[in-house]
């Protein structure tokens, strides 16, 4: 109950900062050969961030356009060692179009989901789903992406990015309160 | 009969109490602790004599003594983690021995669980369905055999590595029955290396109430701070609460000493959980030397963590190492180690996994000191690599393997393959 109350607290703070998009994602066409995607309008291939994953699925692509800037999202499986297991992870990866070059560069790989795949396994069905809306900040007006992680049980976990200056990351917004507690 | 004997064989080896449903057999009279076969069906229960197998049932009842759990957890009426936790990583919370163990189906690549069976447990707050997991138990009377469930031979479905475990661990309880004719066995060199390292423990006031570390003490202000204002962080929410961690972590420490800090979380989430400091201080501080190797040679991947916080490298190397992607799974976004760091509160967590932190925070601060001296292969600056004794990953190779990973803890040896519940395997050289 009192974690719903912060997450509900911290949202409540960082909504005022979201304004959303007028301009909404396409569903677009995408393919893969192993670690790397296929959008269906750019030549070049995308490499997934983790260059240790492997057997890639792609689940879901889209295409976002805000702000002069083009971005592509691609949800996938894949499975990477970790150490000493094997991750079955659930991804949503953003990456930005430099529109003079034609090529992708990731911004954000965000894990949804994760299962190890050795041990106690009773499922390797993921428990988790992912949904984004676009959008941009009312403060300093960079463009923002709000995350809602929803579990099995239904809960939703949801939280801001927000693409940094240098146009090279979609960074964490915190709630400057709830860090505020953790200091002197 | 069956019952009697089932219940003072576990009050002899872990104060577990074990009530099932058993098919009346007849036993031997030896009142050792039997064998357990486990397969993915049953468990048997046998004697010493490998006679007269008894079978439980899949989802068989097992009621946990409430003065075990008061000792252990400080509660009767545990939640599910805590008891999950207490028998997954039950030498915590045994003098015994109950172990669990892991193994893979190298028929294919693909690692796949085997060996588990599920069960339930009864304690006075009510059933807790505990899930799947091998529950194997036995002392340095028992022993441990496989055995699957098609009848054939387990060493067709294993790798080499595990096969070599599973002999190496029935020779180790071979070993330790045949040498239960020592009545009194505290001359034993075994003996006297765990009562010196105990003394250790105790002299270094490893005892989480009274511990004397700095770091320590400005990490539990910090983590009391934090576990208030975010309670009960789930699974779900670990990813983005473990950001938030570490970037209120660097606000108020600095790099430096968050490295510091993760470090020795790290050390609390990798090495087994036991009741004894004597081997968790070895294993911990050769978690740390791993750590500062990485570090130290520049040895690490990229870390979603600290990109999503704004830090595309640390000026710490060991937080980049520590945080980087897939490498130390106490810090995976879904794990439950990270979950045990993010809930951690001093004031109101179990004394066990306080009792932990702390030690791990000690084992730290010894290296620092000088206090821990690694041995042969161990102080090789490219010791790198380790892996849980449970699994067998594809990048190990037995060549660059550390067979006496010893570790001298304030003057004493410790050879972590001759350490009954020791986790890790290391290895030196690997790139």
């Amino acid at each position: 109950m009192m974690t719903l109350f912060c997450l509900l607290f911290a949202l409540t703070s960082q909504a005022g900062e979201f304004e959303v998009s007028k301009t909404h994602p396409e569903k677009i066409e995408c393919s893969n050969k192993k670690e790397l995607i296929q959008f269906a309008d750019i030549k070049q291939s995308y490499p997934i961030y983790d260059s240790n994953a492997g057997s890639v699925k792609l689940i879901s692509c889209e295409k976002m356009q805000i702000k002069g800037l083009v971005f592509y999202t691609a949800l996938f499986s894949s499975e990477i060692p970790d150490g000493s297991n094997v991750q079955k992870i659930l991804t949503y990866e953003v990456a930005l179009l430099n529109q003079k070059l034609n090529t992708l560069k990731t911004l954000r790989s965000e894990i949804v989901d994760q299962i190890e795949l050795a041990g106690d396994l009773t499922s390797t069905k993921f428990e988790n789903s992912i949904k984004t809306e676009w959008g941009q900040s009312t403060k300093d007006k960079s463009i923002l992406l709000k995350v809602n992680i929803t579990t099995e049980k239904k809960t939703t976990l949801s939280y801001l990015l927000k693409l940094n200056s240098k146009l090279s990351w979609f960074e964490n917004v915190f709630d400057s309160k709830a860090s505020e507690k953790t200091k002197n | 009969m069956i019952l009697r004997q089932l219940q003072s064989l576990f009050k002899l080896v872990c104060l577990v109490q074990l009530v099932v449903a058993l098919h009346a057999r007849a036993s031997d009279d030896q009142p050792n602790l039997p064998f357990r076969f486990t397969n993915t069906k049953t468990v048997h229960l046998r004697n010493n004599n490998l006679s007269n197998p008894e079978v439980i049932e899949i989802g068989s009842q097992i009621n946990i003594d409430p003065k075990f759990l008061l000792e252990n957890l400080g509660t009767e009426t545990p939640n599910q983690e805590q008891v999950q936790r207490l028998l997954l990583n039950p030498g915590e919370a045994s003098k015994d021995r109950i172990v669990t163990q892991r193994f893979i189906d190298a028929s294919n690549s693909k690692a796949k669980n085997d060996y588990f069976f599920p069960v339930i447990i009864k304690t006075k707050s009510g059933q807790i369905k505990a899930g799947k997991m091998a529950f194997h138990a036995y002392s340095r009377t028992g022993m441990i055999e496989i055995e699957r469930a098609d009848g054939r031979d387990p060493k067709q479905y294993q790798s080499s590595e595990i096969t070599s475990q599973i002999k190496a661990l029935i020779e180790q309880n071979k070993s330790a029955t045949e040498s239960q004719g020592c009545a009194d066995c505290s001359n034993s060199s075994a003996s006297k290396q765990n009562q010196g390292l105990s003394d250790i423990a105790k002299a270094l006031n490893a005892n989480s109430e009274t511990s004397t570390n700095p770091l320590w003490a400005r990490y539990s202000e910090f983590a009391k701070e934090f576990s208030t204002t975010h309670k009960n962080i789930s699974k779900a929410q670990a990813g983005y609460y473990k950001r938030l961690f570490v970037k209120s972590m660097i606000e108020k420490f600095g790099e430096k000493d968050t490295g510091n800090i993760l470090a020795a979380l790290t050390g609390f989430g990798e090495a087994p959980h036991r009741n004894a400091p004597e081997t968790q201080i070895a294993e911990i501080a050769a978690v740390l030397k791993v750590i500062d190797n990485r570090a130290n040679n520049n040895f690490r991947n990229k870390s979603r963590t600290l990109r999503d916080i704004g830090i595309s490298e640390s000026k710490d190397a060991r937080l980049t190492t520590i945080l980087a992607d897939w490498q130390f799974s106490a810090w995976n976004d879904k794990d439950n180690n990270l979950r045990q760091i993010l809930n951690f509160n001093p004031d109101t967590s179990d004394k066990l996994t306080k009792r932990k932190i702390a030690l791990s925070f000690e084992a730290q601060t010894m290296m620092q000191n000088g206090k821990i001296e690694f041995i042969g292969k161990m102080n090789d600056s490219k010791l790198q690599h380790y892996h849980a004794n449970y699994v067998n990953p594809t990048w190990n190779k037995i060549s660059n393997r550390v067979n006496s990973p010893s570790i001298k803890v304030d003057g004493i040896e410790v050879d972590l393959s001759k350490q009954k519940g020791a986790r890790h395997i290391f290895y030196s050289g690997l790139s």
